[in-house]
């Protein structure tokens, strides 16, 4: 009996050794792993955005630039975490907000908003309302930019791809081309002023041709596509860029 | 009511005899209960279980485990502990050595030898109690350090090391029981494995029956159990698929009987199964769907293991009827038993023949002591010379010629199969000098090392 008695407790022994040994390694792991998990990370950082956004906005003084970098800093949070329906809700109230900051001159706060809520209409996979934005941006930079603004560029690239996906959404064969053209006149605007540009041989060219290559192949325009790829792939070659084709 | 009815307050009042009846059910349900958990039983069974179930063990560790030990358990594993701590455990409790343990990949290879060994160790029933624990908490250890490689096929092997670890299973076929032989006189104590109370036993055998009972219900509450079909996706599943059924089974009313099949043999295997005249038969339907699933699924261990645990259920009379069965038929094949005379006076000569009576397992040697005159007349009859006999251990050969010595130690080894692995060196030639020279050592002082013989008859040697 006595044995016996002796066997259990040295098992028990045993045990609570080992859990006793493990439990503070465990709490740090856990600890730890609450500090450093992304999802919790995420969290903590656009409730804490959300906070400064908040302040800035019950905050009496005239506080405008506050207001627009706490908002885009609450705004980039809540897109890390997917929550693109609210970040474009922010972007909407910062163009209500940056609209009129500046009178007759380029506004580059109201087109930054802008670029921003066509990126969350984008990752809302709402390319019309996308195109809205940037087709916006595109009459804001023409009018108050130089012609040859490589900001310019930028908008009828977006644009062009835009009036793609917008195609690649459509169910006739008649709208989809329609779509496609539209795509392929931006993107070859968008080509032309960075040769006048001469960058011509850039990444940014690199992209436009990529996304012509898109266009005419879907256009069944397979000599422009083709020859469309191969200059996007020398450039890429040129700037030893890995690039496959799409 | 007619008049010739008592009435009822004239009735003496049942009361008294009810509760007698009733303490006596309870006592005879108490008689019962006691009887299925304690009853001192052969521990065969359970020594048997023991080894087949360490081999299968030892295959999980080194087949499938070792292969990918730093995929699983190494410093850069899958999922290294910490993270295994904070996403898998939570706040519950894991035993685990390991994590216990500097944070260094050596610690960790080295418990898995420790587990390795320690499994051998309980598989050859060498201190089997405490390498039975050992493996049982290196096994825990292992599955809480990574418990993305278990199933229930390893939580199965865990309980029942447990089980081992709580039972008496190193009381037969085990080192524990022959170096305990060693110390004792089979003249007094026998050849009979100690008797024990059954209880870790019982707790496998309960435990197989819920497992069965589980997936039985649980299946039952499935559509495709139900309608039929349910082994004809079972034996698709991709993952887990070994061989492919043949096409000519690809039958609605087969995979019906397979599916409800399935289910009336998962019901018989923890119901049917405690009725003694249908025990066997439900085993028998038991093996074949397990064999039928390791056919066609690819589940490690789990079939085996399962199959293994019903040698629990045989009955101790029956395994050794079955056992019986078979030196009878040996002894068909290759002949008698082989005569071996020894010294009955020499305390020292009876326990060798104790030790090689426990080994020889299928009967092929026959020991007689040619002190007792009970033997006097077979001894006779078998030309034993008496003055050879008083100075070594003789073994008649078939043709009737007595081997002396080392000699016939050398030739039981040929005729008794667990010592086959000794055999080879006892034919070394310097082996052999040495060995004989030893024995005529230890024959000449036979006497002076444990003394001589009480007065206990060794004439009857019995298993």
């Amino acid at each position: 009996m006595t044995a016996t008695i002796f066997k259990i407790l040295l098992l028990l022994a045993i045990f609570v050794t080992v859990l006793g040994a493990t439990y503070p390694k465990q709490r740090a792991a856990i600890q730890e792993e609450q500090a450093t998990n992304y999802d919790n990370a995420l969290v903590h950082d656009s409730m804490r955005a959300q906070a400064q956004y908040e302040a800035a906005l019950k905050s009496t003084t005239e506080n405008t630039a506050e207001r627009i970098a706490t908002g885009n800093a609450y705004a980039a949070a809540l897109t890390s975490q997917q929550r693109f329906e609210e970040a474009a809700k922010i972007y909407q109230d910062q163009l209500a907000l940056t609209w009129g900051l500046v009178n007759n001159a380029y506004n580059e706060k109201w087109a930054d908003a802008s670029m921003h809520l066509a990126g969350a209409h984008r990752n809302l996979d709402n390319q019309p309302a996308a195109l809205v934005c940037y087709d916006s941006v595109l009459k804001h930079d023409q009018q108050f930019l130089p012609a040859n603004d490589p900001r310019i560029v930028r908008d009828l690239n977006n644009i062009g791809l835009m009036h793609y996906l917008i195609g690649m959404g459509k169910s006739e064969a008649l709208d989809r081309k329609n779509e496609f053209k539209t795509s392929r006149d931006y993107l070859e605007q968008a080509l032309s002023m960075l040769e006048k540009n001469n960058q011509g041989n850039t990444a940014k060219a690199s992209a436009t041709l990529w996304n012509l290559f898109l266009t005419c192949r879907d256009l069944d325009d397979n000599a422009a596509a083709n020859q469309y790829r191969v200059r996007a792939q020398t450039i890429d070659k040129s700037l030893n860029r890995v690039c496959r084709e799409p | 009511m007619t008049p010739s009815q008592s009435a009822p307050a004239e009735t003496p009042t049942p009361l008294p005899q009810t509760a007698a009846v009733r303490d006596k059910r309870i006592d005879k349900w108490l008689e019962n209960w006691n009887r299925f958990w304690f009853e001192p039983t052969t521990p065969v069974a359970m020594a048997l279980f023991r080894i087949f179930f360490g081999i299968i063990l030892l295959e999980n560790m080194l087949i499938h485990l070792l292969p990918d030990f730093d995929l699983y358990y190494g410093k850069n594993s899958l999922i290294p502990i910490n993270d295994m701590m904070s996403l898998y455990w939570h706040s519950s409790y894991y035993f685990d050595l390991m994590a216990a343990l500097p944070d260094n990949d050596k610690y960790i290879y080295g418990l898995f030898w420790v587990m390795v060994a320690a499994t051998v160790m309980m598989t050859l029933g060498l201190y089997t109690r405490v390498s039975s624990w050992v493996t049982f908490l290196l096994l825990m250890s292992f599955g809480a350090h990574f418990q993305l490689n278990q199933n229930a096929g390893d939580n199965y092997l865990r309980l029942a090391t447990m089980c081992l670890a709580l039972s008496n299973a190193g009381d037969a076929f085990s080192l524990d029981n022959l170096i305990r032989a060693t110390r004792q006189d089979w003249r007094e104590t026998g050849f009979g494995a100690r008797l024990s109370a059954p209880w870790a036993q019982r707790l496998l055998q309960i435990q197989i029956c819920i497992a069965y009972g589980h997936t039985w219900y649980s299946k039952m509450e499935g559509k495709m159990w139900n309608d039929g079909t349910a082994v004809y996706y079972a034996v698709r599943y991709d993952d887990l698929m070994r061989f492919p059924v043949p096409h000519f089974f690809d039958q609605l009313p087969v995979y019906m009987i397979l599916t409800w099949g399935t289910l009336a043999i998962e019901f018989a295997l923890f119901t049917f199964i405690w009725w003694r005249p249908a025990r066997y038969w439900v085993m028998a339907t038991g093996i074949a769907l397990h064999l039928g699933i390791e056919y066609c699924m690819n589940l490690p261990m789990f079939e085996w293991s399962f199959m293994l645990t019903y040698l629990l259920f045989i009955y101790p009379e029956d395994l050794t009827r079955s056992w019986n069965w078979v030196k009878a038929k040996i002894r068909e094949r290759f002949g008698e038993p082989y005569r071996l005379a020894f010294d009955g006076s020499c305390i020292l000569c009876i326990r060798t023949i104790g030790l090689i009576h426990r080994l020889d397992i299928f009967g092929r040697i026959k020991p007689i002591d040619f002190t007792d005159k009970d033997n006097d007349a077979e001894l006779t009859e078998a030309k034993l010379d008496r003055e050879r006999a008083q100075k070594e251990i003789l073994l008649q050969k078939r043709d009737g010629d007595w081997l002396g010595g080392f000699k016939a130690f050398r030739r039981i080894s040929l005729r008794t199969p667990l010592l086959w692995p000794l055999a080879p060196i006892l034919f070394i030639p310097i082996v052999s000098f040495f060995a004989e020279l030893i024995y005529k050592a230890i024959a000449a002082n036979r006497k002076l090392i444990l003394g001589s013989s009480s007065k206990v008859s060794s004439s009857k040697v019995s298993s």
